[in-house]
């Protein structure tokens, strides 16, 4: 059975007018989701990881280039999206505490999604709602209670309730346990990848945190100021990264085990600083940083090249395809 | 044997709120000697911070120590008089903080900070000059890995990144601190990348200048690599010590064991499972061991008695009754 | 949908053990419930009504503070503790006007503005408020009553046509930078209505600071009234008003002190009454520390 793609981006670019110039948050990025897949989106801040998430979203309308979800073309804010692409589509944001409105319950919260959707037939929300909070393992109680009373693990469980509500077939996870504990994370990363088994859903998952993405992606994609550097299926990231930048993070994960220790590159030292998104580099946005530079790195952008089958990387270490040499 | 630069025995601190008394910290326990690197690692709510604010006295106006001595130098800092204490925070010891763009302040520029802070620190023996306290600011932040110093102090915080904001806390801390520095959390509101640059630079600081470290986390492995011995707490209470490596080579206690595996690894192997139930809230603690509704080795009397701290050889102490008494 | 929402329930409990940590707040209102009681019952506390409207009894005027008048008369014989009670239901008639015109277009303004930040419907409606708030409030008060007839009603006109600006800034603030925050983005992508963000998600966001601008404005309200009324441009004779009683005393001190100083500790009294209420309510809306 052929593994058909659920969202397709091409050529995503997003620029920002500040008053201090224009920001490149995206520039030209290019990927797919497969259906039922994880692909994961990594990358350090200022990298656009999550503006890719929020234009695809529709917070943001994009500068240039196409977004299309099961066929159809939806590069339009979301002000201007049907009723029913909003039903499919659902974001879970990072940071709990101002995703969810801290004046409101949480039965209020949840039923928000329900009540716009005229999901409950018998027109009984509540019971609705109590068949979310039983999902995301919630006690009913908590329905009345407002979101700052809760832990940060309890906030995200709500949070990803609400993105389920609508019965959703894709879910943006944009930075989902950045901000909990790492025995919370656990429990939220396994109730969401139940949640994928159990419903057939589709995500993508940005992180800077490269120990979990390992565990919960299939594909991922490394960004570097607003580009894609390198893309590859998990197992060959990890052990056979090409590009200098993904070495370079790879090489700084923190890591407890000798076995870990040992799977990490040798580690790459970055000379200088990150520069701002203002003024990125010309040619590739790495080469300030990159103990490889070389001369053309400066002038053009590399292009992304299929160095091995399914590996995609753009840096001039690897100008061409392994076996076209 | 050797006295301890630090040490923390018995200490009880609650904090007085609406609903009650949260009864946070049970007995906490904590040893530092000259030159050493601890680490404490443990979850958000666990008491950490708290601890180290008991330590640093900076605890806020609803939080009452209910017991326990706190020695530094041999001097119990709970019953300091003001000035006493203010002259330790001034010359011995100081904090870094976790979020650097909170521990600056916004509308002042870098150079006035951090040239107030040499001031206050110097004060007591000489009454230095402009010109000295300038020249002073640029050795620490020369000493923090900051390049063109000059051009640093004369910048407002916004206008430096994250990890050059860090590095400007680190040099601040420097300036008073000769003995011990904590550092809560250094790293975790920095890249992955820029963490690492800001804790090989701490490393080489506290190394070259013989400083003692008390370094926080809740992330694991951030604190590998760094600090020699660790400490591991959960719900207000120490429940394991032991050498760095050892610790992790060996882990006894069972929220130890599980929070060690609840960790992602790098090489694969699955989504961790995390660990079943939740932190007890401090308003209803029982005199118990509070990891007991969570543990998976849970005996009868742990739900009453809170198990002390038993020594297993190794320097490695463990509070739980599967390792002593009864 | 609106209609059988969800209701959150208010802590009454928690709500009040915040606002009385400051016993000066539980002060503040004392002093105001104690001022609108006696308001609400002027009829029945003041000693002399009648003194309240038009009476002459020449033989008692100015006589100082005894026991009979406890503020003394003033020029006319009228007791001047009856006139401050019943002056009292002139202030706050004031207080209670003027907002209750100012606070709900105020209001709404500046959660339109904020929503629709950036665009047309921002500028219009901010840069009408910005002009009614260049002009110094008091001169505007001034200006308005002086064109039409100086009365009690017309200083109220006055005075709500340049008070509701501050609460469309207010609001705008709080309402345009709630308008990127991640609940709003997360409600926009369920699906819910303009109507539904502005006024559930955002609105209930704002109603700390605009309940505490309330409390304290009642203050100022009252202190503007005055004022116009002790240029003459409010409440008229006989009217017992406080600025009135104020500025007709004005012309007696120092010997006859008690006819302007008793009406003016009045509004001080007042007036502090509903700043430190003011705090109080501020601190209910506070986020508890841990």
């Amino acid at each position: 059975m052929p593994v058909e793609e659920i969202l397709t981006v091409k050529g995503l670019s997003k620029y920002f007018k500040t008053t201090r110039g224009v920001v490149k948050a995206v520039e030209d990025v290019s990927f797919s989701v497969m259906k039922n897949e994880t692909f994961g989106l990594v990358g350090e801040s200022g990298s656009g990881k999550s503006t890719v998430g929020h234009v695809i979203m529709g917070i943001y309308g994009p500068t240039a280039g196409s977004i299309t979800f099961m066929g159809k073309d939806i590069s339009m804010g979301v002000g201007r999206r049907p009723k029913e692409l909003k039903k499919q589509l659902q974001i879970v944001f990072q940071d709990p505490a101002s995703s969810l409105n801290p004046r409101r319950t949480i039965m209020q919260i949840l039923e928000l999604p329900l009540r716009v959707h005229h999901l409950a037939p018998d027109g009984n929300y509540r019971e609705k709602v109590f068949e979310i909070m039983n999902l995301i393992e919630l006690p009913r109680e908590f329905a009345e209670r407002y979101p700052g009373e809760q832990g940060g693990g309890e906030k995200q469980a709500v949070a990803i309730g609400r993105a389920l509500a609508t019965g959703p077939t894709f879910i943006v996870l944009d930075e989902p346990t950045s901000a909990l504990d790492v025995s919370i994370q656990a429990k939220i990363i396994n109730m969401l990848m139940k949640f994928q088994k159990d419903f057939n859903l589709s995500y993508l998952f940005i992180t800077h945190n490269l120990s979990l993405m390992r565990n919960v992606a299939q594909r991922v994609a490394i960004m570097y100021l607003g580009k894609i550097v390198e893309l590859a299926d998990t197992p060959e990231f990890f052990s056979n990264p090409l590009h200098p930048y993904t070495k370079m993070l790879l090489s700084a994960v923190p890591v407890i085990t000798p076995e870990e220790e040992a799977l990490k590159p040798e580690k790459v030292r970055s000379t200088g600083e990150i520069s701002g998104a203002l003024n990125i580099p010309p040619g590739c946005s790495f080469h300030p940083r990159c103990p490889f530079v070389m001369d053309t790195c400066s002038k053009v952008v590399p292009s992304m090249v299929e160095y091995r089958k399914g590996h995609y990387v753009a840096c001039y270490l690897y100008p061409s395809a392994l076996n076209a040499e | 044997m050797t006295e301890q630069l630090l040490e923390v025995k018995d200490l009880h601190v609650n904090y007085k709120v609406y609903e009650g008394l949260l009864k946070v910290l049970n007995g906490v326990f904590l040893r530092v000697s000259e030159k050493e690197k601890v680490g404490i690692i443990g979850e958000s709510g666990c008491g950490k911070t708290t601890t180290m604010k008991a330590i640093m006295r900076i605890l806020a106006a609803n939080a009452i120590v209910a017991g326990g001595t706190i020695a530094y130098k041999g001097q119990d800092i709970l019953q300091l008089e003001r000035q006493e204490l203010m002259r330790l925070r001034r010359t011995s010891m100081s904090m870094i903080f976790q979020d650097p763009t909170a521990a600056l302040n916004p509308v002042f520029k870098v150079g006035e900070q951090l040239e107030d802070i040499v001031r206050y620190s110097e004060s007591t023996t000489n009454a230095p000059t402009k010109r000295e306290v300038r020249i002073r600011a640029v050795e620490l932040l020369k000493s923090a890995a900051l390049p063109e110093p000059e051009r640093i102090l004369d910048s407002y915080p916004f206008q430096l990144s994250g990890g050059m904001r860090q590095r400007v806390c680190i040099a601040m801390s420097l300036a008073s601190a000769k003995d011990l520095l904590i550092a809560d959390e250094p790293g975790t509101s920095l890249d992955v990348t820029i963490e690492d640059q800001i804790m090989r630079l701490l490393k080489e600081i506290v190394e070259e200048r013989g400083l003692s470290v008390i370094l926080i986390s809740h992330s694991v492995g951030a604190v590998k690599g760094f600090v020699t011995k660790l400490y591991v707490m959960y719900a207000g209470t120490m429940v394991e010590e032991a050498p760095a490596e050892e610790l992790f080579s060996n882990p006894v206690h069972p929220y130890t064991q599980s929070l060690l595996k609840a960790v992602p690894k790098l090489t694969g192997g699955g989504v961790p499972e995390g660990i079943a139930g939740r932190i007890p809230s401090y308003l209803s603690v029982t005199d118990g061991c509070r990891f007991a509704s969570r543990c998976r080795f849970v005996k009868e009397h742990c739900h009453t008695t809170a198990p002390p701290a038993f020594d297993i050889g190794n320097n490695h102490r463990v509070a739980c009754f599967a390792y002593g008494g009864s | 949908m609106k209609r059988t929402m969800s209701r959150a329930r208010f802590d009454y409990r928690r709500s009040w053990h915040k606002f009385s940590k400051n016993f000066l707040s539980v002060v503040g209102l004392g002093v105001v419930l104690l001022v609108a009681l006696v308001a609400i019952f002027a009829p029945y506390l003041a000693p002399y009504p009648g003194h309240a409207e038009f009476y002459v009894d020449y033989p008692e005027a100015r006589e100082s503070p005894n026991w009979a008048h406890i503020f003394g008369t003033d020029q006319f014989g009228r007791d001047i503790l009856s006139r401050v009670i019943f002056g009292f239901r002139y202030s706050l008639m004031m207080a209670v006007v003027v907002l209750s015109l100012v606070v709900l277009p105020g209001v709404v303004l500046g959660l339109v503005a904020g929503y629709y930040r950036g665009g047309k419907v921002d500028m219009v409606i901010m840069r009408t408020a910005d002009i009614f708030l260049a002009v110094p409030p008091l001169v505007l008060a001034l200006s308005i009553t002086s064109v039409l007839t100086p009365s009690v009603f017309n200083a109220m006109m006055a005075v709500s046509l340049m008070w509701w600006p501050w609460y469309t800034r207010l609001v705008y603030s709080i309402s345009s930078s709630l308008r990127n925050e991640a609940f709003v983005q997360a409600a926009e992508i369920a699906g819910a209505s303009p109507f539904h963000i502005i006024f559930r998600e955002i609105l209930p966001n704002c109603l700390g600071p605009i309940l505490t601008k309330m409390t304290l404005d009642a203050g100022w309200v009252i202190l503007i009234g005055a004022s116009l009324s002790f240029v003459g441009l409010g409440a008229q004779p006989p009217t017992p008003d406080l600025g009135t009683m104020v500025s007709d005393g004005a012309k007696f001190l120092p010997e006859q002190w008690w006819i302007s100083i008793f009406p003016a500790m009045t509004i001080v009294l007042v007036i502090l009454g509903f700043n430190l209420l003011g705090d109080g309510v501020r601190d209910m809306f506070a986020a508890e520390a841990v």
